[in-house]
C-alpha cells in the first residue's frame, strides 16, 4: 500500500514536471508584468515628524489598510491590509514608537512597530454588546512605569498596557446602559472621564480612576428633548450637544459636581438656518463649528457660558482637526474650493480673525472637491511655524501640500476598482522620420549585440545591468499605438469614487483619468455609486474614424429602485461624450449581441418595474431590436427570495408618453427554491465575449464527444439555510450544497447535483461546456474543487465519416433551447488545499489554446492551475490511449506547484477580481488582478507556440545568416578557382 | 591582359557510331575555335571544326561512294544471327521478370523497417513512411525506363510490367496503412469535426447574477486551513493525513 502510494506520488511528480508552468527567471520579473500598491481612501492620519529620522505619516483607510507613508515622496514604508470585516476604527501613536490601531468595532487592539511595521502585540477585547469604538492614548500619563491606553468598545472601558497589550482593568458599562461618546483625560489628572448619553435623554459623566478602574464619581442630568448626534467636548468641563429636533444647542457645563444645562436656539445664533443642522466633530478648544444647509458657523464659548458666532464660511469648506502648537496654542486649517484651484488657510484658535497662513494651490479639476484635510506643523529656520496639509480628494487621491505646492500625490482611488473593461489603442500612423529609424536601428543592433554578449557569457556585470535595463524599459511596450500581437491595450477601470482611469497595459501608467459628472454628488443624485462598465462602441470595420467608447452605468442611491445615471466615455481621451442624467431605475444591464451600423453595441437596461429600456436610442437600433426581439430573453436572480425568473419581451410600454425604446416584458418561467432547504449563495454565467473554437472534443482512440455549448447556461449553487453561515456553524448532517445548471431561455434544469456535508462559500467559473466550483467539505475538513462537464447527447450519433465528408450532418445547423437537447454530464471532485477569493479562467482570441484556471488564493496570490488537472475523465489507471490524449491519473488532491503562481513574489492585497482579456496572439492572454493592489501580466497557457520569445536573440540569427552567406561566397570562389586549375592541368 | 583570356577548345559532336561500325570514316576537319571573353577577333589565327556534316547530305562536301546506300544495313539476316537473337530475347524476358520481382524484396525490407519504427509519430517513423510512399511512386513513374533495356519485338513485357506495378502498389498500400496506423489519415469522425465551430444559437438570454452575495471566509476557518496545511507539510502527522485521505472527495449524488 505504502509502496503504491509512493509510486503514485513519484508518478505525480514526474507528471507535474511535464505540465508547463509559468515559472519565471529572476531577470524576467517586471518584463511583462507590473504591480502597483495602493492604500485606498484615507480615513485617519497621524503624523510622526518630531524627533524622527524619516518623517512619516501613518494612515488608516476605508479599504482597512494601515500604512506608513514617506512624507517626502509619498511612498509606502510599510502597509498592512486587514481583512474585509476588520474595519479600522481609530489609530494613534503611543510611546512615540508604536502605532496603535483599534478595529472590528473596538474589539481588536493592535500595536505595530513604527519604523518597520512589525506587529508588537495584539489584544482581543470581548465586549458584551456592540457600541462605539473610542481610543485615547494619553501623552504623558504614567501608572506604575506603564503608560496605559484607554479603549472603549463593546460597552466596556479598558485600560491596556502599551508595552505588552495586557488588559490592566476593565469597567463594564452594560448595566448602566450608557452610550459613551467621549473619553477625556484632562492634563495632569489621573481620572478618566467617560461622557455619554443614556437612552438618548440623559447626559452622564463617569469619572474613573486610571489606576484600578474604580468609579469615583457619576454625574447625570436629563434633557427631555433628547439629543441628536454626538456630544462634543469644548473643554474639560464644557460640552455641547444638539437636541433631537436639531434646532437647539445645549451647552453642558459641570461645576463642582453639578451639571448646568443651557439651551440656545440655533436660529437665534445664526440666521437663516433650517432643520439640517449638525455639529462638526472638529475638536477645537473653546470653539465648535455648526454646519447648516448653506454655511458653517464657528461658535466660541466664553468662560461665562455665552455663545458667540465668530465667523460664517461656505458649506463646501472642509475643516481640519485642531493641531496643538506650543504654549497651548491650537491651529486648524480650512480648505475652500475655487475654480481649478483650492485655497488653504491655517488659523490659530485664539486669533480667529485673521489667517495665520493662506495658500492657493492649483488643482486638477479631475480630482474633484476636497473631502478631508489633516494638518501638521514644522518649525522653520526662523522659528516660526510652517504647516503641511494632507488632503483627501473626491476621487480618493491623497496629496501633500506644503508652501503652496503639491509635494506629492497618490491615485489611491485605484485601490477600489469596481469594474474593468479594455479598449484597443489607436492604429499607428505613417510618417516616422528617417533619422529616428536610423537611430533606433543602431540602438536596436547595439542592444542585440549586448544581448548576444549576455548569452555567450561575455558580458561584464555592468553590461548585464544594461541589458536588464533595456529589457525593462523597452519603449516598445509602452507605446500609445496598437501592436501586432495585441499586447498593448488600455485597461479602463471604474473606481468606487466614480472616477474612470485608463491604464496602459505595458507599464501600468495612467493614460487619462476622468471624474464622471454623472457619478458625482448633485442635487438630483445624492448618493451615486458606479455599477458596471460596458463596451459601447468598438470600431472595427465600419466606423473606423470613431474612437471606441465605454458605457458607465451607475445608480443614485443604494436601493435597486433608485434612478440610474449613465455616461458614455471616449476610451482614447476620457471625455464624457454623453451624460444621461437621472432616468429610470436600473436593476440589470444586458449587453445584446447586436450592433448598429456605427458599431454601437445595443444594450437593454431593465428597471425595477421589469421594463426593458433600449440603448442607444436611435430608430436604427429600435428596428434591429424589433427584428430580433422574439429571440431575446433575460433572467433575474432573486437571491433573498430564492427565485429565478425568466422573461421575454412583450411589446412597447404602456406609458402616458409613448416611448418606442421602452418595452414591456412578461414572465416566462420561474424556479422557486424551497426556502426551508435551499438558499442561493452563488450564481455564475459564461463570459459573453468568450470565443470557442470547436464543438467537438477528441478523446482517446480518435473518438469524439460533442460539447454542449450554450451561452444561456446559468450555474446556481444553493445551500441549506443552516449552513449559509461561516464554516463551522453547521454540522455535516445539516449542511447540503446543491448545484444546478439552468437553461435561462426555457428555465429547464439541465443538471442538478448535491454534495452532502458541504457548504459555501462557493466560488465558480463557467466556460465552454464546463463549470468548476470551489466549496468546503465539512466531512473531510477540507476545501474541494468540483468540475462538471456537459456533453450534447443529441449530436453523439454524428460519427459516420462518409456523412461528415459529404457534409450530411446537423452539426452546424442553428440550435434552439426549445429543442431540449439531451445532455450527459461528467463530474469529479478533488481536494484543494487553499481557500479561494476569486476564480477566473484564461481566454484567448480564438479559443484554441488550452485553458488554465486562475485561482485567487487567500494569501492574495494568483495561482494558475491547468484545466487538465480538473478533468472529470481522470481515472486511476488510464489506458495507453488515454495517456496519449494527455489524461492524468486520478489523484485525490490537486497539486499546487509553487512556480505556477503568476503573481510570483507579489501579493495583490485584498484581491477581489481577476479579469482575463485575449491578446491578438492566439497563445497569449492578458491577466489583470485587482484588489487594493493592481497586478497585470500576460500568460501563455500552452507556451508561446506562435511567436518567438521576447528574449530571442535576433542578433545571433542575423550573425548566423551573414556568416552563412559569407561562407557560401568564399567556398564558391574557392571552387571556381579549383575548377580552373583543374582545367589547365 | 593575358590572364583575362580564356582558351577553350571546342570539339563539336563527332562521328556517329553507326558510321564507325561500317568502318567508313570521313575526313574530319578539325577546327580549333579560339574564343575569348573579351572577344579579340583580331587575335584569331586558326580553328579546327570537328563538325560532322555527314548526316546532312545537302551540306555534304564529299559524295557517297558507289554501292553505298544510306538505308539500314541489317537487312541481311542469317540463321546464326536469328539463333543469337532468340537467346537474347529469352535472356531479356528472364531479366525483365527478375526486374519486375525486385520490388518484392523492397516490400519485405520496408515492412520490417516499419515494424521497427513503431506506431508513434516521430521523425524516424515519419521518414520511413514517407519513403515507403515515395519509392513506389517514383518507381511507377519510371516503369518505362526500367523495362527499356529489355524491350524487344519478341519479348512480351506486359506480364512483368503488371507484376512490377502491382508490387509497387502493394508497397504504396503498405505506406498508406502505416500512415493510417500513425493516425495521419483522416479516417475518423474526429478528423472531420475537430475544428467544427459551435453551432449558432437562435435564442439569446442575458442577465447578471444577483448582487454579490459571496461572503468572505471567517477568520477561524483560516486558522483551520493553515493548521491543515501545516499538517500536510510536516511528515509527522501521517496518521492525521491518512484519516483525511480516507474520507476521500465527497461522493456526488445525482438526483
Amino acid at each position: 500500500m505504502a509502496m503504491a502510494m509512493k509510486l503514485s506520488l513519484l508518478l505525480l511528480f514526474f507528471l507535474s514536471s511535464l505540465i508547463p508552468t509559468f515559472s519565471l527567471f529572476e531577470d524576467q520579473v517586471g518584463f511583462m508584468d507590473w504591480h502597483q500598491r495602493y492604500i485606498g481612501k484615507v480615513k485617519h492620519a497621524v503624523f510622526q515628524t518630531q524627533k524622527a529620522g524619516r518623517k512619516r505619516v501613518v494612515v488608516s483607510t476605508e479599504e482597512n489598510v494601515i500604512a506608513s507613508l514617506d512624507l517626502r515622496r509619498g511612498e509606502i514604508f510599510w502597509r498592512h491590509v486587514l481583512g474585509a470585516n476588520d474595519v479600522v476604527d481609530k489609530i494613534d501613536i503611543a510611546l512615540g514608537k508604536y502605532v496603535i490601531t483599534l478595529s472590528s468595532e473596538g474589539s481588536i487592539l493592535r500595536a505595530w512597530n513604527l519604523p518597520d511595521g512589525q506587529m508588537v502585540w495584539e489584544s482581543f477585547l470581548s465586549g458584551s454588546k456592540p457600541s462605539k469604538a473610542l481610543l485615547t492614548v494619553p501623552a504623558n500619563l504614567k501608572v506604575d512605569l506603564d503608560s496605559p491606553i484607554f479603549v472603549y468598545g463593546g460597552a466596556c472601558l479598558y485600560a491596556i498596557s502599551s508595552i505588552d497589550g495586557e488588559i490592566l482593568w476593565k469597567k463594564d458599562f452594560t448595566a448602566e446602559g450608557i452610550d459613551v461618546h467621549q473619553l477625556l483625560l484632562p492634563d495632569g489628572s489621573d481620572v478618566v472621564h467617560a461622557v455619554g448619553v443614556t437612552d438618548l435623554s440623559q447626559f452622564d459623566t463617569y469619572e474613573i480612576d486610571v489606576r484600578n478602574g474604580e468609579l469615583l464619581k457619576h454625574v447625570s442630568a436629563s434633557f427631555p428633548d433628547g439629543i441628536y448626534g454626538e456630544i462634543l467636548p469644548i473643554s474639560s468641563d464644557k460640552f455641547v450637544a444638539l437636541d433631537a429636533r436639531r434646532s437647539v444647542l445645549v451647552l453642558i457645563s459641570i461645576k463642582d459636581g453639578q451639571i448646568n444645562l443651557q439651551q440656545t436656539h440655533v436660529s437665534d445664533l445664526v440666521h437663516g438656518s433650517s432643520g439640517n443642522t449638525a455639529i462638526l466633530p472638529s475638536k477645537l478648544s473653546g470653539i465648535f463649528s455648526v454646519i447648516t444647509d448653506t454655511f458653517i458657523a464657528f461658535i466660541k464659548v466664553t468662560n461665562e457660558g455665552k455663545l458667540d458666532v465668530m465667523e460664517k464660511v461656505d458649506k463646501m469648506v472642509v475643516v481640519s482637526d485642531a493641531l496643538p502648537l506650543s504654549e497651548g496654542e491650537q491651529a486648524f486649517a480650512l480648505v475652500q474650493h475655487g475654480e481649478s484651484k483650492i485655497h488653504l488657510s491655517v488659523r490659530l484658535v485664539h486669533d480667529m480673525s485673521s489667517n495665520h497662513l493662506k495658500e492657493t494651490v492649483k488643482m486638477d479639476h479631475e480630482r474633484g472637491f476636497v473631502h478631508k484635510i489633516f494638518i501638521n506643523n514644522y518649525v522653520r529656520t526662523d522659528r516660526s511655524h510652517g504647516f503641511r496639509a494632507l488632503i483627501v480628494m473626491e476621487d480618493h487621491s491623497l496629496l501633500l501640500l506644503q508652501q503652496g505646492e503639491i509635494v506629492w500625490s497618490r491615485d489611491d482611488g485605484l485601490a477600489s476598482v469596481i469594474d474593468v473593461t479594455t479598449s484597443e489603442l489607436p492604429v499607428e500612423k505613417l510618417g516616422v522620420s528617417v533619422s529616428k529609424v536610423e537611430h533606433s536601428l543602431f540602438e536596436w543592433l547595439k542592444g542585440h549585440m549586448l544581448k548576444l554578449k549576455g548569452t555567450l557569457m561575455l558580458a561584464t556585470p555592468d553590461e548585464v545591468a544594461a541589458i536588464q535595463k533595456i529589457r525593462l524599459q523597452s519603449s516598445e511596450k509602452s507605446k500609445m499605438t496598437r501592436d501586432h500581437n495585441g499586447f498593448r491595450r488600455l485597461l479602463i477601470v471604474l473606481t468606487r469614487a466614480g472616477k474612470l482611469f485608463a491604464l496602459h497595459t505595458g507599464d501600468g501608467r495612467v493614460v487619462w483619468s476622468s471624474l464622471l459628472q454623472s457619478l458625482r454628488k448633485s442635487d438630483k443624485c445624492t448618493d451615486p455609486i458606479g455599477l458596471k462598465l460596458h463596451q459601447w462602441q468598438i470600431p472595427h470595420h465600419h466606423a473606423l474614424d470613431n474612437n471606441p467608447s465605454v458605457l458607465v452605468v451607475g445608480r443614485c442611491g443604494l436601493s435597486l429602485s433608485a434612478s440610474s445615471a449613465m455616461s458614455i466615455v471616449d476610451a482614447y481621451t476620457g471625455k464624457e461624450l454623453h451624460n444621461m442624467g437621472p432616468a429610470h431605475s436600473t436593476v440589470q444591464v444586458i449587453s445584446l449581441p447586436f450592433s448598429d451600423s456605427t458599431e454601437q453595441q445595443l444594450h437593454l437596461l431593465i428597471d425595477a418595474d421589469k421594463r426593458a429600456h433600449l440603448y442607444p436610442r436611435t430608430p436604427e437600433a429600435a428596428e434591429i431590436f424589433q427584428r430580433e426581439s422574439e429571440n431575446v430573453y433575460w433572467y433575474s436572480v432573486e437571491a433573498e427570495a430564492g427565485i429565478l425568473r425568466g422573461y421575454a419581451v412583450k411589446g412597447s410600454c404602456n406609458l402616458e408618453v409613448p416611448n418606442e425604446y421602452c418595452f414591456e416584458t412578461r414572465n416566462l418561467w420561474s424556479i422557486v427554491f424551497p426556502s426551508e432547504s435551499e438558499k442561493i449563495i452563488a450564481t455564475v454565467t459564461r463570459k459573453a465575449n468568450e470565443v470557442i473554437h470547436t464543438q467537438a472534443k477528441v478523446i482517446a482512440d480518435e473518438d469524439v464527444m460533442y460539447k454542449y455549448i450554450s451561452k444561456n447556461i446559468l450555474f446556481v449553487a444553493t445551500v441549506s439555510p443552516k449552513a449559509s453561515g461561516p464554516i463551522g456553524s453547521a454540522t455535516p448532517d445539516e449542511s447540503l450544497l446543491v448545484v444546478h445548471l439552468v437553461d435561462t431561455v426555457t428555465g429547464r434544469i439541465l443538471h442538478r447535483m448535491s454534495h452532502s456535508g458541504s457548504q459555501g462559500p462557493v466560488h465558480a467559473v463557467l466556460s465552454e461546456n464546463w463549470v468548476v466550483y470551489h466549496y468546503f467539505n465539512l466531512r473531510a475538513h477540507r476545501y474541494e474543487i468540483s468540475v462538471i462537464e456537459i456533453y450534447d447527447q443529441s449530436r453523439a450519433e454524428n460519427k459516420d465519416v462518409l456523412k461528415l465528408i459529404v457534409g450530411k450532418h446537423n452539426l452546424t445547423a442553428p440550435v434552439s433551447s426549445y429543442s431540449r437537447p439531451e445532455v450527459t454530464i461528467k463530474s469529479q471532485s478533488y481536494f484543494f488545499t487553499h481557500s479561494v477569493k476569486a476564480i477566473s479562467v484564461t481566454s484567448t482570441a480564438k479559443g484554441i489554446t488550452s485553458k488554465h484556471l486562475l485561482i485567487g488564493t487567500l494569501g492574495d496570490k494568483v495561482l494558475a492551475l491547468d484545466k487538465r488537472f480538473v478533468d472529470p475523465r481522470r481515472s486511476l489507471n488510464p489506458t495507453q490511449a488515454e495517456k496519449e490524449e494527455g489524461l492524468l491519473p486520478l489523484t485525490d488532491a490537486l497539486p499546487i506547484i509553487p512556480q505556477s503562481y503568476i503573481t510570483h513574489a507579489f501579493k495583490v492585497e485584498g484581491l477581489r477580481g481577476i479579469e482575463t482579456v485575449p491578446a491578438k496572439l492566439e497563445s497569449t492572454t492578458l491577466v489583470f488582478a485587482y484588489g487594493v493592489d493592481l497586478f497585470f501580466t500576460r500568460l501563455a497557457p500552452s507556451r508561446t507556440y506562435d511567436s518567438l520569445t521576447e528574449d530571442f536573440n535576433y542578433a545571433l540569427l542575423l550573425l548566423t545568416i551573414v556568416a552563412l552567406v559569407v561562407a557560401i561566397f568564399v567556398t564558391w570562389v574557392l571552387s571556381e578557382r579549383k575548377d580552373l586549375q583543374d582545367k589547365w592541368r | 591582359m593575358v590572364r583575362n583570356r580564356k582558351f577553350v577548345i571546342w570539339y563539336r559532336s563527332t562521328l556517329s557510331p553507326s558510321r564507325l561500325s561500317e568502318g567508313r570514316s570521313r575526313p574530319l576537319r578539325p577546327r580549333l575555335l579560339y574564343q575569348s571573353r573579351i572577344s579579340l577577333r583580331s587575335l584569331r589565327k586558326w580553328a579546327v571544326d570537328f563538325t560532322d556534316n555527314s548526316s546532312t547530305p545537302s551540306s555534304r562536301d564529299i559524295p557517297d561512294p558507289p554501292g553505298f546506300t544510306r538505308a539500314s544495313h541489317d537487312q541481311d539476316d542469317s540463321t546464326m544471327s536469328r539463333q543469337k537473337k532468340d537467346a537474347e530475347a529469352n535472356w531479356k524476358s528472364q531479366k525483365a521478370w527478375e526486374v519486375a520481382q525486385a520490388p518484392f524484396k523492397n516490400l519485405l525490407m520496408m515492412g520490417f523497417m516499419m515494424w521497427m519504427a513503431g506506431n508513434t509519430v516521430h521523425l524516424f517513423s515519419i521518414g520511413i513512411t514517407f519513403s515507403a510512399l515515395w519509392q513506389p511512386l517514383s518507381a511507377l513513374q519510371g516503369v518505362g525506363k526500367v523495362f527499356n533495356p529489355y524491350r524487344d519485338n519478341k519479348v512480351d513485357l506486359v506480364g512483368p510490367k503488371l507484376l512490377f506495378v502491382a508490387l509497387n502498389l502493394g508497397g504504396m498500400l503498405l505506406g498508406v496503412w502505416k500512415l493510417n496506423t500513425l493516425g495521419l489519415l483522416p479516417t475518423h469522425a474526429s478528423d472531420w469535426v475537430s475544428s467544427l465551430s459551435p453551432a449558432h444559437e437562435i435564442e439569446f438570454s442575458g442577465g447578471v447574477a444577483a448582487p454579490d452575495s459571496r461572503t468572505p471566509p471567517p477568520r477561524a476557518d483560516q486558522f483551520g486551513s493553515i493548521v491543515l496545511a501545516l499538517l500536510s507539510y510536516t511528515g509527522h502527522s501521517q496518521r492525521a493525513l491518512q484519516k483525511l485521505h480516507h474520507t476521500g472527495p465527497s461522493r456526488s449524488r445525482k438526483r
